[in-house]
C-alpha cells in the first residue's frame, strides 16, 4: 500500500520550529491543517539555502526546534529526493522554489497557492525591473505547470482573472491562521488596544499614527500597546511615533515572538491598523487584522482593501479616508464594551469554515 | 561618603527642600575637584545631562530623579543609544506628580529599590553608602564599572528579531539591563507574556527552568571559578532543560579579585 503524502514547500519557518513567524508560514500551517484529512502524511518542506539564509545574521537565535514534519534538504539532492518519493502532493506557497519545479511535475502534482500579488509588491516597493522580471516569469512558469491553483480571497482572484482564465482546477482560498489553544485556564480579561506602525516600504499611515497620537494624549484609561520600531527622523511617522512613545499609556513594543504575541492578542479588545490604499493595498489582505480576527479581537482597517470579502463583512470598524481622533475614539469605546462580540462570532465561524473546508486539497 | 548632585539649579534646591541641608552642595566652579572624591551621584533632570557626566554616571552608584515624563523618555533614549546601563548599584526614584505605574516601561520597578523622596532618602544617602540591590551571589560585591563592561559585551551579542519577553528570579532581574537592552525588553510577570528568555544565576538554574519550560533562550551570568566551574554549570542547564540545549555564546569580562571569573554564557533551549 503506497502512503500519500503531501509536502508544503516553504520559504518561511512554520510556527512548529521557530517562534520568528511571517505570513507564509502561518499560510504554510494553514495549509497543512487543511491537508491533513486528505493525507496520510502531511510535511513541511526547505530548501537548504534559505533555511541557511534565514538562520544567517547577527541576531541571538531564530529558536530553532527540530520536528519530525519539517525537513531540510539540500539543493543538490532535491532531484534525488523527489525521484525517490512515490508519487505525492507538492504545494508551493509563493513561487520561491521554482528550482523544485521542474523534477517535481514530473511524478507529483503541484499546487500552487497565491498568497499576495508579489509583481504588484515588487512595483510599490519600487524594486528594480529585473527582480520584478522573475517575479512574474516565476509565477506564469507555475501556473503553467500547476495541477491546481489556490487564491486567496476574491479579491485576489478577480486580480489575477486573465492569469487564471485557461486554469482548469482553480479554488479560493482565504489566508486564516491557526489560532493555537491557550494555556491558560479562563479566557484573560480583553483590556487593550493594539495599534501598528506601517511594515512595507510601500505602506503609508501617518494621518493614522497623528490621530492617534492626538487621541491618546487625551485618553489616559487606555492601555495602548504600540508595535512599531523606532523610526529615522526621515520617515513621515517618525514625528507621530515621538510624540506617541512620550505618553504615559503607550508601550512601545519592536515586535514580539508568536508565542507572546499571540498571548498579546488574547488580551487585546481592539487591534488597529490603517493606511493610505494605493494599488498594491486594495488586493492586500493584512496578516495583522486576521491574525487579530482569528483571537477574536475587534479590528480596525481601512475599508476597500482585500479583507472586504472576508468573514461575511468587518468584524470592527472601517474608514474609508484619512481616521480622525473622535473616529477611533468611538472604535475603542465600542470595542472594549463588546459591542463587536455578534461579528467576531460570525467570523469565528467563518474561519471554521474555512478550515474545513474540503474542496481545497480534495480530489488531489 | 560624598554625594555630588547633577541637575539644574531649581531641581536641586527642590530636592533639598523643605528641612534637608544640602549634601556636599558645591558651585559649580568646583565642580570638577568635587566630583573626584564623590562615590555617588545624583541626577536630577535627565535632559541636562551632557557626554561628559556620563563618564562620571557609568563609574558610581547613582540615583535617577525623575522629574518629569520628559526625563523617562531622556533615560529611554541613553540607555537604547548605549551612553547608559542601569545595574544593581543604581536607583530610580520619582518626583512630586510623576506617575510612578509605568506602563510604557515596566522595567523601572525592578530599580526603586524601595526609595521615595523624602527627607529621609538624603539623610540615609548622607549617612550610609547604599548598596546594591538585591543580586544574584557575588554580584553585589562587583563594582559598576566592571558590570558595565559586562552589559556592553552581553548587549552586543543578545540581539533578537524581536523584542525578548524577559522572565527571571527578583534578584536575577536587578542583572536585566546588563543582559539585554532593557528599553527592548518586554517584562514577563508585568507584562503577563510568556518569557521567551530567561536570567538565571547559577545556583537559581533549576528553579527557573521549571518554573518558565516554554522559554527559549537562558542567559545565565555567573562568577565562574573553582567551586563553580562552567562544565558544573553546563551540566546543571543541560539536566534542568530536559531538551538538547546549545551554549552559544561565552563572554568572559575579566578577572575579578580573587581570581574568580566573570562571565555571561548564553544557552538557547530545544
Amino acid at each position: 500500500m503506497t502512503v500519500m503524502k503531501c509536502f508544503i514547500v516553504c520559504n518561511m519557518f512554520p510556527a512548529l520550529v521557530s517562534n520568528v513567524v511571517r505570513a507564509p508560514g502561518l499560510r504554510a500551517e494553514q495549509l497543512a491543517f487543511q491537508a491533513r484529512p486528505h493525507f496520510d502524511q502531511v510535511q513541511y518542506l526547505m530548501l537548504r539555502s534559505r533555511y541557511d539564509l534565514l538562520c544567517r545574521g547577527p541576531q541571538v537565535t531564530s529558536n530553532l526546534t527540530a520536528h519530525r514534519d519539517f525537513l531540510v534538504i539540500d539543493d543538490a539532492r532535491v532531484k534525488d529526493f523527489l525521484n525517490r518519493q512515490p508519487p505525492s502532493v507538492f504545494v508551493f506557497s509563493q513561487p520561491e522554489m521554482a528550482g523544485m519545479l521542474s523534477p517535481a511535475i514530473k511524478r507529483h502534482t503541484v499546487v500552487y497557492d497565491i498568497l499576495a500579488p508579489k509583481e504588484l509588491e515588487l512595483r510599490s516597493g519600487k524594486a528594480d525591473a529585473t527582480q520584478i522580471a522573475t517575479a512574474k516569469r516565476r509565477h506564469q512558469t507555475f501556473l503553467k505547470f500547476a495541477d491546481r491553483v489556490l487564491v486567496n480571497g476574491e479579491k485576489n482572484r478577480l486580480l489575477f482573472e486573465s492569469d487564471l482564465a485557461d486554469q482548469k482546477d482553480v479554488v479560493t482560498n482565504a489566508f486564516c491562521p491557526l489560532t493555537p489553544p491557550s494555556d491558560s485556564p479562563e479566557p484573560p480579561k480583553r483590556d487593550h488596544i493594539l495599534f501598528f506602525s506601517s511594515a512595507q516600504k510601500w505602506t503609508q499611515n501617518t494621518p493614522f499614527l497623528d490621530a492617534m497620537a492626538e487621541l491618546m494624549e487625551t485618553k489616559s484609561d487606555v492601555k495602548a500597546v504600540l508595535m512599531s520600531p523606532l523610526k529615522h527622523h526621515e520617515d513621515p511617522e517618525s514625528l507621530a511615533i515621538s510624540q506617541l512613545i512620550q505618553i504615559p499609556n503607550v508601550r512601545r513594543i519592536k515586535s514580539l515572538s508568536y508565542p507572546a504575541h499571540v498571548s498579546l492578542l488574547e488580551r487585546c479588545a481592539g487591534v488597529m491598523d490603517w493606511s493610505i490604499v494605493n494599488d498594491e493595498r486594495v488586493n492586500s489582505t493584512s496578516t495583522r487584522l486576521i491574525q487579530a480576527v482569528g483571537s477574536g479581537a475587534a479590528i480596525f482597517g481601512n475599508a476597500g482593501t482585500g479583507l472586504d470579502a472576508f468573514w461575511g463583512g468587518y468584524p470592527g470598524a472601517t474608514s474609508q479616508d484619512a481616521p480622525n481622533a473622535a473616529k477611533l475614539e468611538a472604535f475603542i469605546d465600542d470595542a472594549l464594551a463588546g459591542t463587536f462580540a455578534p461579528d467576531l462570532e460570525r467570523a469565528g465561524n467563518w474561519n471554521r469554515q474555512l478550515l474545513e473546508n474540503p474542496s481545497v486539497f480534495g480530489g488531489l | 561618603m560624598s554625594c555630588v548632585f547633577i541637575g539644574p539649579d531649581a531641581v536641586v534646591r527642590k530636592l533639598t527642600q523643605p528641612n534637608v541641608s544640602p549634601v556636599d552642595w558645591k558651585d559649580p566652579a568646583s565642580f570638577q575637584k568635587s566630583l573626584r572624591f564623590a562615590t555617588r551621584l545624583v541626577v536630577a533632570g535627565l535632559r541636562g545631562l551632557s557626554d561628559r557626566d556620563f563618564l562620571a554616571i557609568n563609574q558610581l552608584p547613582t540615583v535617577f530623579v525623575l522629574t518629569s515624563g520628559v526625563d523617562l523618555t531622556h533615560l529611554i533614549m541613553h540607555i537604547q543609544h548605549g551612553r547608559l546601563c542601569l545595574t544593581p548599584w543604581d536607583r530610580i526614584v520619582c518626583l512630586g506628580d510623576v506617575d510612578p505605574h509605568f506602563f510604557r516601561a515596566p522595567w523601572i520597578g525592578f530599580f526603586n529599590g524601595g526609595l521615595t523622596l523624602e527627607p529621609s532618602l538624603f539623610a540615609a544617602l548622607k549617612e550610609t553608602p547604599w548598596g546594591s540591590l538585591p543580586a544574584p551571589a557575588g554580584f553585589d560585591k562587583i563594582a559598576k564599572p566592571t558590570l558595565i563592561k559586562f552589559a556592553i559585551k552581553m548587549r552586543a551579542v543578545n540581539t533578537f528579531p524581536f523584542s525578548p519577553v524577559v522572565a527571571g528570579s527578583k534578584s536575577a532581574l536587578g542583572l536585566i539591563d546588563c543582559c539585554f537592552d532593557v528599553t527592548d525588553a518586554v517584562v514577563s510577570g508585568a507584562e503577563m507574556m510568556p518569557p521567551d528568555a530567561l536570567i538565571a544565576a547559577p545556583e537559581e538554574i533549576e528553579a527557573t527552568l521549571s518554573a518558565h519550560p516554554q522559554a527559549t533562550l537562558l542567559v545565565c551570568p555567573a562568577i565562574v571559578n573553582g567551586d563553580i566551574p562552567m562544565e558544573l554549570i553546563h551540566r546543571r542547564v543541560a539536566l534542568a532543560a530536559r531538551r538538547p540545549v546549545n551554549l552559544l555564546n561565552v563572554n568572559a569580562i575579566g578577572t575579578l579579585p580573587d581570581q574568580s571569573v566573570l562571565a555571561g554564557l548564553t544557552y538557547e533551549l530545544g
